[in-house]
């Protein structure tokens, strides 16, 4: 069926995202081939709303649609210069995915050292998108997000929390410095601290439709947050994502995330949650997801072009 | 396609159910003609987890499906003697309806020890189809009234006042349950002895239980010492933008101050940040019912239609 390109409209047209990307991930077979919902949120609820990291949705975000108004698929950033293609795959042909990667290299390139560069993202198993990439003269880029998952079906072990801490969810208002504080250490250890913006930012990760507190697990030691992670449980699709995930330097090698991952996912088990999710980049996350997920993972790759 | 009945199986028709009734409550305008998803849960983890108004879901719960694995159609009582029917509006023909009915009829638990039996079956005020129907099997009489409440959440709330010595806020943790709980004992059991209370507060963890649970949207009026005065628990269901106020009560000494609007309406204000577009809620007595007026004031009527007979 003929599908047509159109611009991101509304706030209506979000909701309707999030619907199809639920669908496309139960068609998936609960695979992260497209954005799980929640990664979603994510983008518009933190890395724009906070960090800036692309302009808004409406600006550069584009949907294809069958005549009758069914999303067939959706392109977006999620930083600058790296493109996401969100496909039902009912839809999936190699016209329309030339077309979204054609549309990618017009809309998302940016210029860096007096070329235009851009980035497509594909499942590592995704031939004919690599066929694609390759024809166009993409090669493989830097990054490579490893997605791990683990089933929900057997009880999840308890890990053993280090002696002065506690594994609970974040607490009120009140904590909300102390969890901004954790987290600027926890993903900026090298950078001066008076550099450091306030907690505020933190309202618009609560105000995300799936956000739960008691599933924002925190791990406490007096009143330091020494490590954190957040799962986002979503209840069409019995998924869990789990983003983001740090420890304060001067904690790590304690188990605290061990500690953390593994009572975040007896949480979202007893709600009914049957998959979780966790993507990592570098090796140390990923020698952790593996251990207290699974080995199993799919490999979400950075294609790029020079231009 | 003729939907054929059976009985509910497992943990994996709880799921089916939810999606069911998310796809119906979209398809009825997001009215509750069949109930929200929120209350399917809210039945599972308070109504059956706590209140064991049945002996088991599998016992309980009734689902018509096509031969292709669609639910059409969805039954099961509260009250022994009351049918709650959630329809497909595609499948929605008198015979269908009607056969839905006859089914309660003839396999509800509600004998009485004189052998008649007595059938209640909601039905909205402006549901002639159902109420032809059930004028049809013999209904004759209109039991209790419900009323059924909702607003669009589009414009900005009216701040309300909180009334001096209390704070509006999102329940704590699991120290904070006692209270919770002896909260709920003063405003649903006001007339009853104190000494009935059981102490036991462990039903709340069932009620945090529920798939749309978040504690930020589990709203209470605490005072300055720690006692809950009021609460407003609310499950929000973010695919279809909808959500409900499952559990709403004030404690009898903290009654007349205005605290059941306060905890709506922060309630709501709340949902208006995490993209809901429309609450609900139902009443049941008067004094619900005024409060819902003054914080949501669409509403309906859903009248209980009743039949006496025999087997």
């Amino acid at each position: 069926m003929k599908t047509t390109m159109r611009n991101y409209r509304d706030e209506n047209d979000y909701w309707r995202i999030r619907q199809f990307l639920r669908e496309v991930m139960i068609l998936n077979g609960l695979r992260e081939f497209s954005w799980s919902v929640m990664r979603l949120d994510y983008w518009r609820g933190h890395l724009i709303a906070n960090c800036q990291s692309s302009d808004p949705l409406e600006k550069v975000t584009c949907l294809w649609e069958t005549g009758d108004g069914q999303i067939a698929a959706v392109l977006n950033p999620e930083d600058r210069g790296n493109a996401f293609l969100q496909v039902h795959p009912a839809f999936k042909t190699k016209e329309l995915e030339e077309e979204m990667i054609a549309t990618t290299e017009e809309h998302y390139a940016v210029e860096r050292d007096g070329k235009k560069k851009v980035a497509v993202w594909t499942d590592s198993q995704d031939t004919l998108r690599l066929d694609i990439l390759q024809a166009r003269g993409y090669v493989k880029g830097k990054w490579t997000e490893s997605q791990w998952r683990r089933d929900l079906d057997e009880p999840i072990p308890e890990e053993p929390v280090a002696e002065g801490y506690i594994i609970r969810a974040l607490g009120d208002e009140s904590e909300l410095p102390a969890r901004s504080w954790a987290s600027w250490r926890g993903f900026h250890p090298d950078e001066p601290d008076e550099k450091y913006e306030g907690w505020e930012w933190y309202h618009n990760i609560q105000s995300c439709s799936l956000y739960r507190r008691d599933l924002d697990i925190v791990a406490v030691t007096g009143a330091i947050i020494a490590a954190f992670a957040t799962f986002w449980f979503d209840d069409v699709t019995r998924t869990v994502y789990i983003e983001p995930v740090a420890t304060v330097p001067e904690h790590q090698r304690k188990g605290l995330q061990k500690a953390i991952l593994s009572e975040g996912l007896r949480r979202v088990q007893r709600l009914g949650a049957v998959r979780a999710f966790v993507g990592g980049y570098e090796p140390g996350p990923n020698a952790l997801y593996a251990s207290m997920l699974s080995p199993e993972c799919d490999q979400y790759e950075q294609w790029v072009k020079d231009f | 396609m003729k939907p054929i009945h059976r009985s509910y199986r497992n943990e994996d028709d709880y799921w089916r159910l939810r999606q069911f009734l998310r796809k119906v409550f979209l398809l009825n305008n997001r009215l509750e003609h069949s109930w929200h998803v929120s209350r399917w849960d809210y039945f599972r983890w308070h109504l059956f987890e706590n209140c064991r108004v049945c002996n088991s879901l599998e016992e309980a719960v009734s689902i018509w499906e096509t031969a292709d694995g669609r639910i059409a159609a969805v039954l099961h009582p509260i009250n022994p003697n009351e049918a709650f029917i959630h329809i497909h509006p595609i499948f929605r023909t008198p015979e269908f309806e009607e056969e839905v009915i006859a089914h309660a009829e003839e396999s509800f638990s509600n004998i009485r020890p004189d052998g008649s039996r007595r059938m209640y079956v909601p039905v909205d005020e402006n549901d002639h189809f159902r109420k032809d129907i059930l004028k049809r099997r013999g209904y004759a009489g209109i039991g209790s009234l419900g009323w059924e409440h909702y607003r669009d959440l589009d414009a900005a709330l009216p701040d309300v006042p909180i009334p001096p010595g209390y704070i509006i806020r999102s329940m704590g943790g699991v120290e904070e349950h006692p209270a919770r709980s002896w909260a709920s004992w003063l405003a649903f059991h006001s007339d009853e002895p104190e000494g009935n209370y059981d102490g036991d507060w462990s039903w709340f963890q069932n009620v945090q239980r529920a798939p749309l649970y978040r504690r930020d949207l589990d709203i209470v009026a605490a005072t300055e010492d720690g006692q809950i005065a009021a609460f407003c628990t609310i499950y929000y269901d973010d695919a279809t933008r909808s959500a409900v106020t499952n559990l709403v009560g004030t404690a009898a000494p903290h009654w007349r101050r205005g605290l059941g609007k306060a905890v709506v309406f922060e309630g709501m204000r709340r949902l208006q940040k995490m993209g809901c577009t429309r609450a609900f809620a139902k009443a049941t007595d008067p004094v619900a019912d005024a409060l819902y007026d003054s914080t949501m004031p669409e509403k309906y009527i859903s009248e209980t239609w009743i039949k006496d007979y025999k087997r």
